[in-house]
C-alpha cells in the first residue's frame, strides 16, 4: 500500500478518535446552551422587569446542571466501562475453555460473508497462531464487544462540566449587560450564533450539509426561548392567583 | 438408527481419495472390516482432530484387515480441498444426497448434517459396532481400534479389555 493511503488512513483515524474525545465536549455545551436559554427565557417571560433574578437563576441552574451532567457522565461511563469489562472477563473464560467455539463462529461469519470455506479456514488458522488477536476478532466480530478505551472518566466529566458552564454564558451574560428585551433577544442571537457554529462543525463531521446543520441549531434556540418564555408567562399568571 | 447385526443396504455415492473422484457402492465394504465414521462438516475446527486422527492409525487399521471411509453432507470439491489441507490418505465420501445418512439413520435433523457416528462393518456387510456422541464431542480413535481388536479375536472381551495386556 502506497504510503499517502497509510497516511490517509492514520489521519481518518485520528479524526474518528478525536470525535469520540470531542462527544463530552459538545454533548455538554449544547445542552449548556439549550436548556440555560430554556431557563432564563421561563424566568425573563415571569419576572422581565428584575434581571437580577434571571442572572441568578440563570449562573445557580448553570452550576446545578454543570454538576448534574458531569456526575452523569462519570457514573455512565464508569458504568459502561465495568459491565465491558465483565463481559469480556466472561468471553476470555470460555475462550480459555473452548477455544474452538471462536474458530467455529469465526468460521461461520466468514463464509456468510462470502469467503469460501477453505479461505475462511485458513484465515481462522492464520488468526489461531495468535490467542490474543483470535480472541479480540471473536470479541469484536462475534460478541460485538469493543475494547475496554482508554479515556479516563473523570476528564471526560470535567470537560463536560466545563462544556456545559461555557455553553450556559451565552444565554445568561447577556442580561449582566443589557436590560428588558434587549438582554432578551441578546441572548437568544448569542445562543443560536454558538449553536449555530456547533451545527456547523456537527454537519461537517459527520458529513453532512453543515449549513443545514447550523441552521437547524440556530433555529432549535429561537424555538425553545420562544417556548420558554411563554411557558414562563403563563405559569406566572396560573400562580400569581395561588399566592396573591 | 442401523443397529447391530444388521446389514447394511445398498448405495451409490463418491468419494475423493488425493485427487481422485470415484463412484463407490456396497460393493466396496465386501471381502473387508470397515471403519465407516460420519462427521458434520469439512472445514471444522473441531472435526479434524477426528478425520487426522484415524489418518494417524491408518497403517494400523490396514494390518488389522480393515479400511477407513470418512463421510459427511460436503461436497466433492469440498472434501478435495479438506484432503489436501489435512493430508488424508483415506477415501472421504460426499454424502450431498443425504443416501448414507439416510441409510444408517444418522442424520441430523435440524441442520440436515451428520451426527459423530462410527460403524465396524464387517466383510458380510453385518454392522459389528456403533458410536454416535454429541456434535461437541470428538470420538476416541484408539476406542474404535480397540473394539475392532476386539472383535477381531472372535472372543468374548472384558469392560476395558486390552489388546496389549490381559486379555
Amino acid at each position: 500500500m502506497p504510503s499517502t493511503d497509510l497516511d490517509a488512513i492514520t489521519k481518518s483515524k485520528e479524526r474518528i478518535d478525536l470525535k469520540g474525545k470531542t462527544r463530552d465536549l459538545v454533548f455538554g455545551m449544547q445542552d449548556g446552551l439549550i436548556s440555560i436559554l430554556g431557563l432564563v427565557a421561563g424566568v425573563y417571560g415571569a419576572y422581565s422587569n428584575q434581571p437580577l433574578i434571571v442572572v441568578i437563576t440563570g449562573f445557580t441552574g448553570a452550576m446545578a446542571a454543570a454538576i448534574s451532567m458531569a456526575v452523569g457522565s462519570l457514573l455512565s461511563t464508569e458504568a459502561e466501562r465495568d459491565i465491558l469489562i465483565a463481559e469480556i472477563d466472561e468471553a476470555r473464560e470460555l475462550f480459555k475453555e473452548k477455544p474452538y467455539l471462536a474458530q467455529e463462529s469465526l468460521m461461520g461469519e466468514f463464509t456468510s460473508a462470502g469467503m469460501d470455506k477453505p479461505t475462511a479456514y485458513a484465515a481462522v488458522k492464520v488468526m489461531s497462531k495468535n490467542k490474543d488477536v483470535l480472541f479480540d476478532n471473536f470479541r469484536n466480530s462475534i460478541l460485538d464487544l469493543p475494547a475496554v478505551e482508554k479515556e479516563n472518566p473523570y476528564v471526560n466529566a470535567v470537560v463536560m462540566f466545563i462544556a456545559f458552564i461555557f455553553g450556559s454564558l451565552f444565554p445568561t451574560l447577556p442580561f449582566l449587560f443589557f436590560s428588558g428585551r434587549t438582554a432578551y433577544y441578546a441572548a437568544i442571537i448569542a445562543t443560536g450564533t454558538a449553536l449555530f457554529i456547533l451545527g456547523v462543525a456537527k454537519g461537517y463531521f459527520a458529513k453532512q450539509n453543515f449549513w443545514l446543520s447550523g441552521i437547524k441549531f440556530f433555529l432549535i434556540a429561537v424555538v425553545a426561548s420562544l417556548l420558554s418564555e411563554y411557558a414562563g408567562t403563563v405559569i406566572r399568571d396560573l400562580l400569581a392567583a395561588r399566592f396573591a | 438408527m442401523i443397529s447391530i447385526g444388521e446389514t447394511v443396504k445398498d448405495f451409490l455415492v463418491k468419494y475423493v481419495l488425493g485427487v481422485e473422484i470415484e463412484p463407490i457402492g456396497i460393493d466396496y465394504l465386501k471381502k473387508k472390516w470397515t471403519i465407516l465414521f460420519f462427521y458434520p462438516e469439512d472445514f471444522s475446527f473441531i472435526c479434524p482432530t477426528e478425520v487426522t486422527g484415524f489418518n494417524d492409525h491408518l497403517e494400523e487399521v490396514k494390518e488389522l484387515g480393515a479400511q477407513i471411509l470418512g463421510v459427511s453432507v460436503d461436497s466433492l470439491e469440498s472434501h478435495k480441498a479438506w484432503i489436501k489441507e489435512l493430508k488424508i490418505k483415506y477415501p472421504l465420501i460426499s454424502d450431498e444426497n443425504k443416501e448414507l445418512g439416510k441409510i444408517f439413520g444418522v442424520l441430523d435433523k435440524t441442520d440436515n448434517r451428520c451426527h459423530r457416528a462410527t460403524f465396524i462393518i464387517n466383510p458380510d456387510l453385518k454392522v459389528e459396532f456403533v458410536m454416535v456422541t454429541s456434535r461437541n464431542v470428538g470420538r476416541s480413535v484408539h476406542e474404535t481400534i480397540r473394539v475392532l481388536k476386539a472383535i477381531h479375536t472372535g472372543d468374548s472381551c472384558p469392560a476395558d479389555w486390552d489388546p496389549e495386556g490381559v486379555k
